[in-house]
């Protein structure tokens, strides 16, 4: 029941956003060659869709992150997987690959690869030693991209870096919507193979290596399917916080706290969110768009402190 | 004698500052084995050890005559069920939920639960006395009585061999003794039951066979009227057992539901 509210949730905010803008375009106008026409399938059509998988994406990889460390407060951020992909952006940018979108998107994938890759190596069976490698990295990653940024060649490149780091889903072409389409899809593969095995985590790590969960490969699908998806996201659109934090713990009341029950809802609703802020970001009035990731912080850091405030006690 | 179901052989479990064994043990099925020993003789690693989730530095576990590290991890874990001590629960599943874990091991990868799985857990719910908390979160419950969901999680599953690390602990009077009668009914449908407990009068009501532990290493073991005894026992703790707390003929005896 839940999970048709969200779909049709999604399906709304997926119109809005075709049909959002500085100007309103019908979302059926597609079908004349108008200029209306060319509007929404050039430039609309692929934000949407890029902001329905990112959103997905980043909604159920804080679902899994989540179960996995069974910490209400961990998202895709924490494993230093989204900070490194930026890095890797950073870095094309800085080394003039600023025009070419593919080149960019290309070095933060491989760059969260590595993370993904690192992670593994470093990290033990144990979910606290994963957050350590994690904060680690996620710190390493932001020094060396202030690093880049204080080096910039030119104030072109330094003005083009700062706001690839905002995040934004402004300009992008199918293309991009192509890039991301197949780590997306391999993500929610490995994220959904992993469910059942964080459902038995919720007892501790002995009781579910007693119920016959294999605690390694568990940490390999969580940390390939995070890794993946959150990097091929960042790679795509640049940092958009709050979703992955955001989401699972609106849901969690509706839906039911076990990881398995929480992944799909955690998508669909990871989904609407960011279609929802990314159409409202393009009726704010003002010359300049407001960037979506800033949005998203705006948002969600407020609502999140009131939703600590709300359950401080459930917490404690 | 009947074949052990679970048999450990020259069990050794070697940690930083620790070192347990050699044990060797045989768990027949419709037995139950007390472990007891004083807080840090490595009673919970023996009991880990024999469920094949802490590495054996020496020695071998054989479930049905088969190693334990050559199983199937599902078919272990549809086999062996392990209680541990004061488990954590992270999330604030509904008792029933969490009943469910413990079926995990008999459902497919996906797809809700078979009405056989909540069958179970319905019964296991019955069974400790935990139906009427069945919708309750689990962290609104007292402690005594998340002790008796958590034991219905390890029943739903069914294992033929029953590890339980202090399954007494927190309970009052009325539930210890309802416990002591799920372990002895469990053994009396086949199963194999090893229980690490503390209190002396209840291991002796519990129990047909027991293993004393002291510093890692096998003080006594053997049926449990021949090893719960004042002098092993003194032997063991350290301190005077008085003989009232171990009768010899256990005043039990009549009362042991399920023989």
């Amino acid at each position: 029941m839940i999970r048709l509210l969200l779909a049709l949730l999604v399906a709304a905010a997926f119109l809005l956003s075709l049909a959002a803008g500085k100007v309103w375009i019908a979302p059926w106008a597609f079908a004349a060659g108008t200029a209306e026409a060319l509007v929404l399938l050039e430039l609309r059509l692929p934000r949407a869709l890029l902001g329905a998988l990112v959103g997905a994406v980043l909604g159920a990889a804080g679902a899994v992150l989540q179960g996995y460390l069974r910490n209400p407060l961990a998202e895709p951020g924490v494993l230093g997987v989204s900070a490194t992909a930026a890095l890797g952006a950073v870095l094309a940018i800085f080394l003039g690959a600023g025009g070419q979108p593919l080149a960019i998107a290309g070095s933060a994938m491989a760059f969260a690869l590595g993370a993904v890759a690192l992670l593994g190596l470093i990290a033990g069976s144990s979910g606290l030693q994963l957050v350590l490698a994690g904060v680690v990295l996620a710190n390493l990653s932001a020094a060396l991209t202030s690093l880049l940024i204080s080096l910039a060649p030119t104030p072109f490149a330094l003005g083009e870096i700062v706001t690839w780091l905002m995040g934004a889903l402004t300009d992008r072409s199918m293309a991009d919507v192509g890039l991301l389409l197949l780590p997306a899809l391999a993500a929610f593969a490995l994220m959904a193979a992993a469910a059942r095995a964080l459902d038995t985590l919720s007892l501790g790590e002995t009781v579910a290596a007693s119920l016959g969960t294999d605690l390694a490969l568990t940490r390999l699908l969580v940390i390939a399917g995070v890794g993946l998806g959150v990097g091929a996201s960042v790679a795509v659109t640049g940092v958009i916080s709050f979703v992955g934090l955001v989401v699972p713990h609106l849901l969690r009341p509706l839906v039911g706290p076990e990881p398995s029950r929480l992944l799909l809802p955690s998508a669909l609703g990871g989904a609407a969110l960011l279609l929802l802020a990314d159409s409202l970001v393009r009726l704010v009035p003002g010359a300049a768009e407001l960037k979506l990731g800033i949005a998203m912080a705006l948002i969600g850091a407020p609502f999140f402190l009131w939703l600590l405030w709300r359950t401080r006690s459930a917490l404690a | 004698m009947t074949v052990p179901l679970l048999e450990a052989e020259g069990l050794c479990v070697r940690r930083e500052g620790f070192r347990l064994g050699p044990v060797s043990l045989a768990l027949p099925p419709g037995r139950v084995c007390a472990i007891l020993g004083p807080n840090g003789a490595g009673k919970s690693s023996l009991l880990l050890a024999l469920a094949g989730l802490l590495a054996a530095s020496a020695g071998t576990v054989r479930l049905e005559g088969a190693p334990l590290g050559r199983l199937d991890r599902r078919a272990r874990a549809r086999a062996i069920g392990v209680l541990p001590q004061g488990g954590p629960v992270h999330w604030n599943l509904s008792a029933r939920a969490l009943v469910m874990l413990g079926r995990t091991p008999h459902r497919p990868p996906f797809g809700p639960p078979a009405p056989a799985d909540a069958a179970a857990v319905e019964a296991a719910l019955a069974a400790t006395d935990a139906l009427h908390l069945a919708d309750r979160p689990v962290h609104a419950l007292s402690g005594g009585e998340r002790s008796r969901v958590l034991l219905a999680r390890v029943l739903a599953g069914a294992p033929r061999v029953l590890l339980a690390d202090e399954p007494l602990q927190s309970l009052d009077p009325a539930h210890q003794l309802q416990t002591v009668h799920l372990l002895r009914a469990a053994a009396a449908r086949g199963a194999a039951v090893a229980a690490v407990v503390h209190d002396l009068p209840l291991a002796r009501r519990l129990a047909d066979d027991a293993l004393l532990l002291k510093a890692g290493e096998v003080l006594a073991q053997g049926p449990a009227e021949a090893v719960l005894v004042p002098d092993t026992l003194a032997r063991g703790f350290g301190v005077a057992v008085s003989p009232e707390l171990v009768p010899v003929a256990p005043a039990a005896g009549a009362a042991r539901p399920g023989e």
